[in-house]
């Protein structure tokens, strides 16, 4: 008996699943939902709302979602694809928040977290698939400082929701296991993108490069978590004017590139003046535009097979729903990273 | 002693003005501190449009809400309009001040019958008794009625039963007024406290009974519709009411901008909008943060609504975002800047910056005027802003005949003591100095007052202004005078429109490549034929008793001994060093033992002596106290003999001038005669003497001579190890300027190229080839220099 039971091994299973990270949309775009239904996502992890800390209530939900499937401005059909989906609710904790919380406030965090949750959930309650939510992820980009009071938040936050519990996961707390902990969740989300800091070397990808990833992954045996697995998907583009950085561009509603001329691998020089979200582009500002291809994200497949050793249902998902993320990879390439998964 | 130097460097700097200071305060005041910025847009709007007038950083500091804000009517506009709801109350006889007072700083004591207000007096006197008991009701409310919370988690917890209470009493009270004005007072108090206990449907049945189909809209209607929008179903609806909300309801514009949902199409909103003016606040909203163009939303706006009053704000946004675009790097040198929120100072490639997009503004700039020229300032609320848009925009063009024309037009009626005419004045001033013909400007005096109020109110930005253009028609003398009068402040952090700017043709005198401070712009800028002009002209003015004379010629008279240093200074640059000789006698030899300027630190050591080894050390037999002056004097003897064809120690006398020549380089002890910064860092700093001072072109030449004309062995070979060494920093100074004219070359690349330099060395070579065991003894024993020198010795 003892040998079936530990012979028998479940079969790997990839589940199809996106992150969704808008909270100022009411529902999925058509392209969108169009992507969701080709490649037969059964996951969403929806970003519900954001933990900022606030000086009069100690720490606030902020960033809310706007999505309401059930939403008709948009003249939704009943039968959308979101209504077969497995919502997710997430919810980001930012680091600060957590700083010199005493106990009792961090059962007020997690009793108010999960109120909240519970509340917005109730926009989805018609899902087809579930009975009211099932899982709860958080996603925290804990440190040493705050490693104790994130896992007590996390301990509270199953505590009070009674529902199955996971977070997101790092690189660095995934390698550094004994320094950084291991969070008591049910799983965890090892997030495989943004390994360096965004602006620390100008002729490297900050959303992933190989050689960073392998040397995260190399040399860790037998995480004590049930992984899954997440894949950026998105690109983004940094602003360069009087040469310094200025910030983030939102993605572009429009294709920019025909106003940009390339001088570099990764680099672009503005060559028209236009306005992306709140910053006016000059003639002559740079723009660093960091995307991946669909090779370079097949090959951090490879990778994560190679030093993590995934069994049963493995959920991957994609970081993040978004249409202008569509615009650099194509249906078929984005059904590749999920069937490149187990293929052995 | 290169850090001692770098540190006695910025203090020399920090002598003359906080330079350090600045470089700190420069980057914390952010990108505004370049921006040009004339046309000041408070005066043509709403005040309360402050915080969203164009600028580099995310909001513009509001004044605020106090007495002394409403003195100065710089207070929100809804402010002032609910203090003429009160007053034409009390058919205006309080006045506007005691209003005030009463409504929004007074204390219990006042809504007494005896008090000492005019406008309680006055309820009091007209027995207005519902409206004293509302007012003695805000008061005993106020604390709650103020309490802005919100309940993030929406719990609907906290201040449920204070506000219900509260909610209910005022319910009860309006069963019993009778008075239409004081119902929608209590309405909208209670719509405000249902908002925030999430009563929405209190709060909806509110707003329909007290404001809904009220023809008569006034402030309360929209600080009620305010709450309303909040909890409209209807998002598109929400839109225009929020861009209504902007246009009329001001005070609550940082909540406005939360209300109205960029992410929804304007479309949507304009499909709901009721009428034109509703489509044109959603016109206006759409434009009112647009770092571009914005004239579409202008022309729309205008077309649908030709009386906004967020017109003239839309318009005057433009002309400011203009005057970035095309004065801030005409003027200064710098980009716009534009709305970096995050900027530091860096290298801004001309080629793709200032004449073509200048051009091209100046393009959009004719599209402005031709739209301001075109509408009916009959129709518009403030015709003024407008007609100075116009006049304005005409200057923008260069067209500064007719801005001048249209400005003076526009100040005629207008008394002196008027802040727009203040205004005017300063365009007018702009576009006086643009008219004269290259060569023949000069300071109008037209002007001459208001840049002596410009400098008392620390406008220093409109001095600079005329500065630079003066400098650009050629006047440098004016130019110079006038950059001596900005920046002066005591106190550095006090407000005041500071000016930094950069040199047109990329020169460098300080570690800083932006200029703040007269003398280091002279310094890389002026030639020495303009600072004899302007020395002169200091000279030919010593007598003249006018004001602006007097105030003009100040600050240079007072440092008109550091002119003939820095003339001086700019003939050694050249090499002229009779000319510098006479110059620096000018100058009185206080001056070089001024503990105020570290000429004593830097100029004592002997500039005739260096070796093989030591860059920026004293020798060890200095004992005398050079100046600038006596240097030169002795460079002068010993270069005579050196050239007397009968002089039998002209060898040696050109290897003491070569010795002179060589510390007068970045590499020596007397750096002081070339420059007034010293840096260990290679500075690319484009002066004219750069071959001399990082190439060490005289002093390789001088070597060479001594080389020539030397008879011993030993002294020869002394002379041309100094020829290498000198050829050492010529090659280094032609591979930094490859550096600075590649910018793509990598450190890597740089530091390769610089591992070669040895190689490349000629004068190396051939002394390693011919004479191998002195090279080898001329690097490696520290005494061998004075050993090889004394074979010469006189």
């Amino acid at each position: 008996m003892l040998c079936v039971s530990s012979c028998i091994k479940e079969e790997p299973r990839a589940v199809h699943a996106f992150y969704y990270w808008k909270n100022n949309q009411y529902g999925f775009s058509g392209q969108e939902e169009a992507l969701m239904r080709s490649t037969k996502t059964e996951k969403l992890y929806v970003k519900f709302f954001e933990v900022s800390p606030d000086l009069l209530f100690t720490a606030i939900p902020t960033a809310k979602t706007k999505l309401k499937p059930s939403y008709d401005r948009y003249e939704r059909k009943k039968d959308s694809i979101q209504m077969e989906l497995e919502i997710i609710p997430t919810v980001f904790i930012k680091t600060e928040a957590l700083l010199n919380l005493s106990k009792p406030k961090l059962d007020s965090l997690a009793d108010n977290i999960v109120f909240l949750v519970g509340k917005y959930y109730q926009r989805f309650e018609h899902q087809k698939r579930t009975k009211g939510w099932e899982e709860i992820q958080l996603d925290c980009d804990w440190t040493v400082n705050t490693k104790e009071n994130y896992f007590y938040l996390l301990k509270k936050v199953k505590e009070f929701s009674k529902k199955k519990i996971s977070c997101t996961l790092r690189l660095y707390p995934y390698k550094y296991a004994n320094k950084m902990g291991v969070p008591p969740v049910d799983r965890a989300m090892l997030m495989c993108y943004n390994l360096i800091s965004p602006l620390g070397n100008e002729n490297k990808n900050s959303i992933l490069d190989l050689k960073e990833l392998e040397a995260y992954l190399k040399g860790v045996e037998n995480y004590p978590l049930a992984l899954d697995i997440a894949l950026p998907i998105f690109y983004w583009m940094q602003l360069y004017q009087n040469q310094s950085f200025v910030g983030l561009l939102p993605p572009a509603e429009v294709d920019l590139l025909s106003d940009l001329k390339e001088m570099k691998p990764m680099w672009y020089r503005v060559t028209k003046d236009r306005v992306v979200g709140t910053h006016y582009l000059r003639e002559g500002d740079d723009l660093k535009i960091e995307r991946l291809s669909a090779e370079e994200i097949i090959g951090a497949i490879a990778l994560i097979e190679k030093y993590i050793s995934l069994s049963g249902e493995t959920t991957i998902a994609l970081f993040h729903l978004d249409d202008n993320n569509l615009k650099n990879f194509d249906n078929e390439s984005i059904n590749s990273f999920y069937s490149s998964f187990f293929r052995k | 002693m290169r850090v001692l130097i770098a540190f006695i460097v910025a203090f020399f700097v920090s002598s003359l003005t906080p330079m350090q200071a600045c470089g700190v305060h420069y980057f914390m005041e952010g990108a505004d501190a370049v921006r040009m910025c004339f046309v000041k847009p408070y005066l043509f709007h709403k005040y309360d449009y402050v915080p969203f007038t164009y600028t580099a950083s995310y909001f513009n500091g509001f004044g605020g809400t106090s007495l002394e804000h409403f003195q100065r009517d710089s207070i929100h506009s809804s402010v002032a309009q609910n203090i003429a709801l009160w007053r034409k109350r009390c058919k205006n006889i309080p006045s506007a001040t005691d209003t005030y007072w009463a409504l929004y700083e007074s204390e219990k004591e006042i809504f007494e019958e005896d008090s000492e207000n005019s406008f309680i007096r006055y309820l009091y006197a007209n027995k207005d008794e519902e409206a004293i008991e509302y007012l003695k009701f805000i008061q005993k409310y106020a604390s709650l009625n103020n309490l802005n919370v919100e309940d993030p988690w929406e719990r609907n917890r906290g201040y449920g039963n204070l506000q219900n209470n509260l909610i209910q009493a005022i319910k009860d009270k309006l069963t019993i007024i009778k008075d239409e004005d004081l119902k929608q007072r209590y309405a909208f108090i209670a719509i405000r406290i249902s908002y925030y206990s999430g009563d929405v449907k209190t709060l909806k049945a509110l707003y329909k009974s007290h404001f809904t189909n009220k023809t008569e809209k006034n402030i309360l209607t929209y600080w009620a519709m305010y709450y309303h929008a909040w909890v409209l179903d209807n998002d598109a609806r929400q839109n225009v009411e929020a861009a209504l909300l902007l246009e009329h309801a001001s005070d609550k514009l940082y909540g406005i901008r939360g209300l109205y949902d960029h992410a929804m199409p304007m479309d949507s909103a304009l499909a709901v909008a009721k009428n034109d003016a509703e489509r044109a606040a959603v016109w206006a909203f759409e434009t009112y943060r647009n770092p571009a163009k914005g004239l579409d939303g202008l022309r729309k706006s205008y077309a649908l609504n030709p009386s906004a009053t967020m017109l003239s704000f839309l318009l005057i946004r433009e002309i400011n975002k203009l005057e970035d675009w095309i004065l801030t790097p005409y003027y200064t040198d710098y980009a716009p800047a534009l709305s970096r929120y995050y900027w530091k100072e860096g290298d801004y490639e001309k080629s793709l910056s200032n004449e073509n997009r200048i051009k091209r503004d100046r393009g959009y700039a004719r599209e402005l005027l031709a739209f301001v020229k075109s509408i009916d300032s009959s129709q518009v609320e403030n015709p003024m802003a407008w007609q100075v848009a116009e006049a304005y925009l005409y200057f923008l063009v260069e067209d500064y005949k007719t801005a001048l024309l249209k400005l003076e037009t526009l100040q005629e009626p207008l008394m002196p003591e008027m802040v727009l005419y203040e205004q005017l004045s300063i365009l007018k001033a702009l576009a006086n100095i643009h008219l004269q013909p290259y060569g023949k400007a000069a300071i109008p005096v037209s002007i001459q007052q208001l840049l002596m109020e410009a400098s008392e109110s620390k406008n220093y930005k409109l001095l600079f202004a005329i500065a630079r253009e003066l400098e650009y028609k050629g006047n440098t003398t004016d130019a110079a005078l006038l950059l001596s009068k900005i920046n002066r402040g005591d106190d550095y952090y006090e407000d005041g429109e500071r000016a930094f700017w950069r040199s047109k043709r990329n020169r460098v005198s300080t570690y800083w490549n932006f200029y703040y401070n007269y003398f280091f712009y002279l310094d890389a800028e002026y030639s020495a034929a303009q600072m004899e002009t302007l020395i002169a002209s200091i000279k030919a003015k010593e007598k003249s008793h006018d004001g602006f004379t007097l105030w003009l010629y100040s600050s240079l008279k007072a440092d008109e001994m550091r002119l003939y240093d820095l003339l001086g200074t700019k003939y050694i640059r050249n090499n002229q060093l009779k000319k510098a000789l006479v110059t620096f006698e000018q100058v009185d030899t206080s001056l070089w033992f001024s503990d105020k300027y570290p000429y004593k630190t830097f100029l004592n050591a002997n500039p005739f002596y260096t070796n093989f080894y030591m860059e920026h050390k004293k020798s060890k037999a200095d004992t005398i106290v050079f100046t600038k002056t006596s240097i030169t004097r002795q460079l002068i003897e010993y270069l005579e003999k050196a050239e007397d064809p009968f002089n039998q120690d002209r060898d040696y006398y050109y290897f003491l001038a070569a010795q002179c020549y060589f510390n007068m380089t970045q590499y020596g002890n007397s750096w002081m005669m070339h420059r007034y910064y010293w840096s260990n860092y290679d500075i690319n700093a484009n002066l004219e003497d750069d071959e001399d001072y990082y190439g060490c072109r005289l002093a390789q030449q001088h070597y060479q001579m001594a080389y020539n004309f030397a008879k011993g062995k030993k002294f020869k070979i002394l002379c041309q190890a100094m020829v290498a060494r000198c050829e050492n920093y010529r090659l280094k100074n032609r591979l930094n300027s490859k550096r600075w004219s590649s910018p793509g070359w990598s450190w890597a690349e740089y530091e390769r190229q610089l591992e070669k330099l040895d190689e490349k060395n000629s004068a190396y070579n051939q002394l390693m080839k011919n004479n191998p065991k002195d090279y080898e003894e001329l690097r490696s024993n520290c005494y061998a220099f004075d050993q090889y020198l004394a074979t010469r010795m006189k």
